[in-house]
C-alpha cells in the first residue's frame, strides 16, 4: 500500500494506493493520527487507487471520519463502493462536504507562502 | 460420433499459510489464480478475497503464536465454500459484539454474513471456521 499526503492549512488530501486491509491498515492510522494532529481538520481521502479494502481498513476510515471535523472518501471505487454498501456505511462519501474556504490573500513575507504545505508519500 | 466425456471437477485450492497478517496478500494472489481456473467471475471474487481476508485475520488473532493456519476453497453451484482451520484459543462467534460506528469487532463477520454463511466449530484447542459464498444472483 501508499499513501501520500498533502497538507494545506486545515485541509488535508490524502490518496490511498493498494490493498487496505489488516496488514496496512496500521499505517493509514499512523497517517491520519499525524495528519490530526497537525490540526488538520478538513480531510479529503482518494481511494481510486484502492484495490482491497477489508473491515480493519474500513475502521481506520471510520475511526478518521469520527475525529476530523469534515472527512469524506471519493466515490467510484468499485471495490470501495461495494464494501459500504454492504455495510450501511456510504455516509463515508464525501459529497455533501462544503466547498474548501478560499484561498487567503498572498501573505507579505514570501517566505511564508507555502510553509503549510506538506506532502510525504510513504509505503509499504 | 463423439462421445460426451464427463464434466471434471472443479480442483479445490488447499494452503497452508503461516500465522501472520501478511500472508493475507498471498492468500489473495493464490485464490485470484485459482478463480481464474475454475471461471469465477469477478463480482463473486470479490467477495471470495473479502471473506477470506476476513477469516485469516479472524484467524491470526485467534490462533496460537508460531501456528499456521489450513485453508481450502471449494466451487460448486452452491457459491465457493472456504474451510478455515487454526489451533488456539478459538472464539465464540455468537458472543461477537454487532459492529456499530463506535465499535470495530464485529464489522468482518457482519460482513460474512451479508455475503453468505459462516459456522465456526471449535473442538478442544482446534477451530475450523466454515463459510459459504453465494454466487452472485
Amino acid at each position: 500500500m501508499k499513501v501520500t499526503c498533502t497538507i494545506d492549512g486545515t485541509s488535508a488530501n490524502i490518496g490511498v494506493a493498494g490493498d487496505l486491509d489488516s496488514n496496512t491498515a496500521p499505517m493509514l492510522q499512523s497517517e491520519f493520527d499525524r495528519v490530526l494532529e497537525s490540526g488538520a481538520q478538513r480531510i479529503l481521502v482518494d481511494v481510486s487507487e484502492v484495490t482491497f479494502l477489508s473491515s480493519s481498513g474500513l475502521s481506520v476510515l471510520i475511526d478518521a471520519q469520527q475525529r476530523a471535523q469534515q472527512f469524506g472518501v471519493n466515490r467510484g471505487n468499485r471495490i470501495v463502493d461495494r464494501l459500504l454498501v454492504l455495510v450501511g456505511l456510504t455516509n463515508l462519501y464525501g459529497d455533501d462536504l462544503p466547498a474548501e474556504p478560499d484561498e487567503p490573500d498572498e501573505p507579505d513575507d514570501p517566505d511564508v507562502a507555502g510553509r503549510d504545505q506538506q506532502s510525504s508519500p510513504t509505503s509499504a | 460420433m463423439s462421445i460426451p466425456r464427463a464434466q471434471e471437477a472443479m480442483p479445490d485450492l488447499s494452503l497452508a499459510l503461516p500465522r501472520e497478517d501478511s500472508q493475507a496478500r498471498h492468500l489473495r494472489e493464490q485464490i485470484r489464480i485459482w478463480a481464474a481456473t475454475v471461471g469465477i467471475g469477478e463480482r463473486q471474487l470479490d467477495d471470495v478475497l473479502l471473506v477470506a481476508s476476513e477469516l485469516l485475520s479472524n484467524a491470526v488473532r485467534a490462533s496460537d503464536v508460531g501456528s499456521s493456519i489450513s485453508v481450502n476453497f471449494a466451487n460448486s453451484t452452491l457459491g465457493v465454500t472456504v474451510h478455515m482451520e487454526n489451533t488456539g484459543p478459538g472464539f465464540d462467534i455468537e458472543s461477537l459484539p454487532l459492529p456499530s460506528r463506535q465499535r470495530h469487532g464485529g464489522r468482518g463477520i457482519a460482513i460474512m454474513r451479508a455475503l453468505g454463511t459462516v459456522a465456526v466449530i471449535q473442538e478442544g484447542t482446534q477451530t475450523l471456521v466454515t463459510a459459504v459464498i453465494r454466487p452472485p444472483r
